[in-house]
């Protein structure tokens, strides 16, 4: 193998797929970053077994080949190199890849690519698409509320349900529930329904960035991975085996008290609760009454705070709590200038929506104070 | 002995003062009247704390007839006769007016037959009078049901506590006479939940177990027999604990004298001065002390609670008590309980030897048992009767000193300890143990403050467990929802889990119910030292604490060490095992021969 | 089909073999036999052929995913084994092969994990492990390797499918010494004799000469044990039962020499294992009745099946040597 390319462009796609190196592995192989050529470019892939990055460089290709090269002190070096054209040589027979950058000169002993892991790569013709705002907009809403208790694995991952039109992204931990509808570009005709893992998730949503075209989506036979394709990225995720409970039954079909108030401003008076609800249980109030929602926490060792906020509200009095966390990330997430809250008991689930926006759903438990 | 109207001059001679103050006061008062009365069985029972029912039965010699009603009119007592007879007091419950006390303020049936008669007496009072009598056939003893306590005196009963608080009080006096009296069999119920069983066979070692289980009961030291004085008419018995066993404070001392619990601060003094230099600073002993002396040789009738003695020879008192303690304690203390200085090199030992040559210092060293007499008002004694309890973690204001000083976590060995700086020193922190205490606190006193937060499941959670844990389960499940922790039977061995408390949001429910069914198990038969509530925290947070072995980020660190700072009694974990150790830089400096 | 390179085990080799052509293993898999018999290679091999990227003749040996388990990288092959020989398997690494399976297969449509001694795994190991058995996703496999199933829970026997692989005729892995490892004949006789059977042991005593040594002073130490008297012999127990001894291996040694003095009191024709400790088992011989060897063999098995079961092996070990006591 043999190549050049910029630094700017190898380092930018060293620290894409780096986030795929694990910390911590049984197999010394995964701490590795892949270098192939591909088509007259430079690919590189990482992997820790759950999701793979691969990445694609413009580059002089003179020879084809591949190696392994253990990717922290590599991207390091890269990291460290003058802005200029870096070539890069293996020598297949001992695995060792020689680099030149300006004056610099390094050798990296390598393993052999045979030994890492097959990394998917997306078939032409992918089978479905959906716009990046929107995919990026529904994990920031979605993965949040996914939970980190491995010992129920399937609440660790995201649901992706796809039918016809329509890309449905569920999550939840146990105590709340997210869904968020996207729009898929073109209809497809076999439903599918796949469970990804939320960390998997998080971090297409930081790959995506600021890009703009559609995101393809498709799955390798027979459905054990799920293909992410940017424009010069393939995110592949392994899909958690299980079945996802039937959120749908969750959400409440009926609500006495719809309160509807600014979002930004709810957000700012839960932030300020949290100040006094720092302890192990974040437990904030809610009290709803005529116009108005007030935000309450009181905590025995540091004092209470609370805020008074006009709401447009419809039904009776009630007051309510939760934990004030939860609030503040799903009112983040939230993008519509209002938000509104259909409650019924202390005891009943409450819903949070975006005035105006159909599209996602969130429920929440609500808190007691016990005795 | 039969029962008498005291003479005026005995009357007016007994202290002054309310008897009954709170449902643990009238469990001692019939405790001790059934003592008297030669029991060898008593059956304790409590409903909501005492306040609706308080029931004492006892296998002694009963009340005969005649007198069954004398017994019920104030100043009437069957033990004294003449104020010559207080001189030589061997009974606990002196003063006539304790049954009288309790029957004006409740509703009481007293059914009893004395031991020489062939048919037993029921009796009924309400407000102190007579509305009933019946003959009836009954075993020997007699056995009280005092209902409605204060039914007729509302403003009282507005300071009762909560039941649980009662309960507790009552625990703390009757674990101390089971110990006492190793030979009587007691039995504590409170709600229909049996809390305590000792077999009265006699063996003390036996009753320690069943009140403070079984580590802590296996760990104290019989004061052997060796240390009574044989000069002096005192008896010192009793257990203590070993250098290694401390606790935050002293309620972990009791003291006996002639038979009855007793608070005196100059012998809890004289037991923590026996300890002196063999625990950490701060920290007190575990001792159960039994002090045997001629009845003329102490005067019990200071304080109308009966807890409070005065001796006639109070310094010999002391001495023998620290003696026997002392003696105890060092013979059987391991060599390196605490921080071993190295041997000396040799170089040492010459300086030592010149510096003995040196003329001495001119200041004393101080004598080694402080004077006895004057106060110390830098460690007030703040326990009022019944409120020393063991199985109180309630913190005295003392205790607030043993918070630790703001420390830099300086990195973790071996996956299991923090090592920290402070501005006293190094300290090694047990993460196990540290954040065991933190949830634990945390927990503990949010169900102090009677509101444990608890968050909703989206779904519920059915959790199977094998029958027979769930038959143990099922009757944590009330304690367990005063902890926000909802759970209902859900038919089989099945329950279905509504609710977590938030402190514990992130459990697994179904870890939880099987870790405190099975647990239940080893901890029967007498959980009585600790409420219920406490000992399901205590060992929920040990599953959730963080464990040995477990690699913790800088932050992770640096947020136990804020948070242990943050708690009462950083230094030992709920179990009592230590959390951190400290060495300070003499030490340090002294190890490195500076 | 042509033959798995496996010595021996023919019909548990033909079940196998026949269930990853028909694409029908079960998912739970209990692999059953002494020490050294060959269980993990079979379960290996088990691996590779389900993993095996060729069409047929799996495994193939040469493709990359035959490759990769043979030198322990596939991704979707997990192997989880007790820390240290006497070591316990831990609930931790239960969950890590719980983790490992709840997500789907990498490279291949199986995803498999080999749990050595599993008869060492801890209560709340097996009852984690109880859990993945009941409901395994569609690919998962799993094989567990141990001594016997009568120390397991019989809740994890039920859901396995039970391989059992005795010890191969002893000239079979004489000649499989000859012939694979080029051991000269007599050398090959008596390691084969020694082994019992059990391949593994035989290979590892060829290829390890300290394993041989370990033998050589198992039965040395075996030797000195009966002639000392008891107090030495506690003390010498007390060692043995706190170092890290194989104390299971050690057993099978001493059974060895129960088995010659046996041969020598029986007067039987067959050669002595211990050849070169003859005059010390003629000894040991002339104060044993051929009963008493007898028990004592019975015992000391016993004694093994009690040690798979973390007995405190002291107490053990104690009894074992009264037992030894009585033929004095």
């Amino acid at each position: 193998m043999e190549l050049s390319c910029l630094q700017e462009n190898l380092s930018k796609g060293l620290s894409i797929v780096g986030r795929a190196v694990p910390s911590r592995t049984t197999m010394p192989i995964l701490r590795n970053v892949l270098l192939a050529t591909d088509h007259g470019q430079l690919k590189l892939a990482a992997t820790n077994l759950e999701l793979g990055i691969v990445h694609w460089v413009g580059a002089r290709v003179e020879t084809d080949g591949a190696v392994t090269i253990p990717a922290r002190n590599f991207i390091d070096l890269v990291n460290s190199l003058p802005a200029e054209q870096i070539a890069l040589v293996v020598d297949e027979e001992s695995q060792t890849l020689r680099l030149t950058c300006g004056s610099v000169k390094a050798s990296f002993r390598g393993i052999d690519a045979e030994e890492f892991p097959v990394i998917p790569e997306p078939q032409d013709g992918a089978e479905m698409a959906v716009e990046a705002g929107d995919l990026r907009q529904a994990l920031s809403q979605v993965t949040f509320a996914a939970s980190g208790d491995e010992s129920h694995k399937v609440l660790t991952g995201v649901l992706a349900e796809f039918e016809g039109q329509t890309l449905t992204l569920a999550s939840a931990d146990g105590f709340r529930l997210s869904v968020r509808e996207i729009p898929l570009l073109h209809p497809i005709p076999q439903p599918l329904s796949v469970i990804i893992p939320a960390r998997a998730m998080a971090e297409l949503a930081r790959i995506i960035g600021t890009q703009e075209e559609p995101v393809e989506i498709s799955t390798t036979q027979p459905h054990n991975q799920v293909l992410f394709k940017l424009q010069d990225t393939v995110l592949n995720t392994q899909l958690i085996d299980g079945k996802y409970p039937d959120y749908r039954r969750i959400i409440p079909q009926e609500h006495t008290i719809t309160v509807v108030v600014g979002r930004a401003e709810l957000l700012q008076a839960c932030k300020r609760a949290e100040i006094f609800a720092r302890d192990a249980t974040n437990i904030v109030k809610l009290a709803i009454g005529d116009g108005e929602l007030t935000v309450e926490a009181d905590s025995a060792e540091m004092g209470r705070g609370s805020t008074r906020l006009e709401a447009n509200v419809e039904g009776p009095e009630l007051e309510i709590a939760f934990n004030v966390r939860f609030l503040i990330d799903v009112l983040s997430a939230i993008n519509t200038p209002q938000v509104v809250l259909e409650l019924t008991t202390p005891t009943n689930p409450g819903v949070i929506k975006g005035v105006g926006d159909e599209s996602f759903l969130h429920v929440v438990m609500p808190m007691h104070l016990g005795r | 002995m039969t029962i008498r109207l005291l003479p005026e001059d005995v009357a007016a001679r007994i202290a002054a003062g309310e008897v009954v103050e709170r449902p643990a006061s009238v469990v001692k008062e019939l405790v001790e009247n059934s003592l008297d009365a030669g029991a060898t069985r008593l059956e304790i029972e409590t409903r909501t704390g005492g306040q609706s029912l308080i029931r004492v039965r006892d296998n002694g010699q009963g009340i005969p007839q005649a007198e069954v009603t004398l017994a019920f009119r104030r100043h009437a007592t069957s033990k004294l006769e003449t104020a010559q007879d207080l001189e030589r007091i061997r009974t606990l419950g002196f003063r006539g007016e304790a049954l009288a006390s309790i029957a004006s303020v409740s509703r009481v049936t007293c059914t009893t037959r004395y031991t020489e008669e062939s048919v037993g007496t029921r009796l009924r009072l309400e407000g102190g009078k007579v509305v009933s009598r019946q003959s009836l056939g009954w075993p020997q003893g007699t056995e009280l049901r005092i209902e409605d306590l204060f039914y007729n005196v509302p403003a009282r009963r507005k300071f009762l506590r909560a039941a649980r608080t009662e309960r507790k009080h009552i625990d703390a006096f009757i674990t101390r006479y089971a110990i006492a009296y190793p030979q009587i069999a007691f039995s504590v119920m409170h709600d229909g939940r049996q809390m305590l069983l000792t077999a009265g066979r006699g063996d003390v070692r036996e009753a320690l177990l069943a009140v403070y289980g079984t580590d802590l009961g296996n760990s104290l030291l019989e004061i052997p027999a060796v240390f009574a004085e044989p000069e002096l008419p005192i008896q010192v018995r009793g257990y203590v604990g070993p250098t290694t066993v401390h606790r935050a404070n002293r309620g972990y001392i009791t003291l006996f004298v002639n038979g009855r619990w007793i608070q005196d601060l100059r012998l809890t003094y004289a037991v923590i001065q026996a300890y002196h230099t063999l625990l950490p600073v701060k920290r007190y002993p575990v001792a159960f002390v039994i002090i045997t002396l001629p009845p003329e040789e102490v005067d019990v009738n200071v304080h109308p609670a009966k807890t409070e003695v005065r001796f006639h020879n109070g310094d010999d008192v002391f001495r023998a008590v620290q003696r026997a303690v002392r003696g105890t304690v060092i013979a059987e203390a391991p060599a390196a309980a605490t921080w071993q200085a190295p041997p000396p090199t040799a170089q040492q030992v010459v300086h030592q030897r010149l510096a003995a040559l040196r003329p001495a210092s001119p200041q004393a060293p101080l004598p080694e048992i402080a004077p006895a007499d004057r106060p110390r008002p830098s460690q007030p004694h703040t326990a009022p009767a019944f409120e020393a309890a063991p199985p109180s973690e309630s913190v005295p204001p003392q205790a607030r000193a043993r918070r630790l000083p703001p420390l830099r976590v300086v990195g973790q060995v071996s996956t299991m300890f923090i090592v920290a700086e402070g501005p006293d020193g190094l300290y090694l922190i047990d993460q196990h143990a540290a954040h065991e205490r933190i949830l634990y606190e945390q927990m503990v006193s949010a169900w102090r403050q009677g509101d444990i937060p608890s968050q909703a499941l989206l779904e519920p959670v059915v959790v199977t467990l094998p029958a027979d844990d769930a038959a143990r389960l099922e009757p944590l499940l009330p304690a367990l929802q005063t902890l926000g922790m909802l759970v209902e039977p859900f038919g089989g061995a099945s329950f279905l889990v509504r609710s977590l408390p938030a402190h514990w949001r992130d459990a697994d429910p179904q870890m939880l119910l099987a870790d405190l069914a099975a647990n239940t198990e080893t901890q029967a038969p007498s959980p009585v030292r600790l409420e219920l509530e406490e000992m399901i925290v205590r060992r929920i947070c040990k599953r959730l604490a963080v464990k040995g072995g477990q690699v913790l980020s800088r932050e992770e660190m640096d947020r136990l060490v804020r948070d242990l700072e943050q708690t009462e009694n950083p230094r030992t974990c709920p179990h009592g095992r230590p959390t951190i150790i400290q060495i300070s830089l003499e030490q340090l400096a002294h190890q490195f021969g500076r | 089909m042509t033959g798995w390179p496996i010595l021996g085990h023919q019909l548990a080799v033909r079940q196998l073999q026949q269930a990853v052509s028909q694409d029908n293993v079960p998912h739970a898999l209990l692999i059953t036999g002494p020490e050294n018999v060959g269980k993990m290679t079979l379960a290996h091999t088990l691996a590779q052929a389900m993993l095996c990227t060729a069409d047929e003749d799996r495994p193939c040996g040469v493709c990359r995913a035959c490759r990769k388990v043979a030198a322990g990288h596939h991704p979707d092959l997990l192997v989880i084994s007790p820390e240290g020989p006497r070591g316990k398997l831990k609930i931790e690494a239960i969950r890590a092969a719980e983790q490992f399976l709840a997500l789907t297969p990498h490279e291949s449509r199986h995803k498999l994990v080999l749990v050595e001694h599993f008869e060492q795994a801890t209560i709340g190991a097996a009852n984690a492990l109880l859990k993945t058995l009941e409901e395994p996703p569609g690919y998962a496999h799993l094989v567990l390797l141990a001594g016997d199933s009568e120390s397991l829970l019989p809740t994890i026997v039920s859901r396995t499918n039970q391989i059992a692989l005795r010890p191969l005729p002893v000239p079979l892995v004489e000649q499989a010494l000859q012939s694979r490892r080029h051991v000269p004949a007599a050398e090959a006789e008596r390691l084969a004799r020694i082994s019992g059977g059990r391949i593994g042991w035989a290979v590892r005593a060829v290829d390890e000469p300290e394993h041989l040594q370990q033998m050589e002073a198992a039965i040395a130490q075996w030797l000195a044990l009966m002639s000392s008297d008891l107090p030495e012999q506690f003390a010498a127990l007390k060692t043995l039962s706190r170092s890290d001894t194989d104390l299971r291996q050690m057993l099978a040694y001493w059974l060895i020499g129960w088995r010659d003095v046996l041969l020598l009191k029986t007067q039987a024709e067959a050669p002595l294992t211990l050849q070169e400790h003859r005059p010390a088992l003629e000894q040991l011989a002339e104060r044993v009745t051929i009963r008493q060897i007898t028990a004592l063999i019975e015992r000391i098995g016993a004694a093994q099946a009690l040690l798979q079961r973390n007995v405190n092996a002291q107490l053990l070990l104690e009894t074992l040597l009264l037992a030894h006591q009585q033929t004095r």
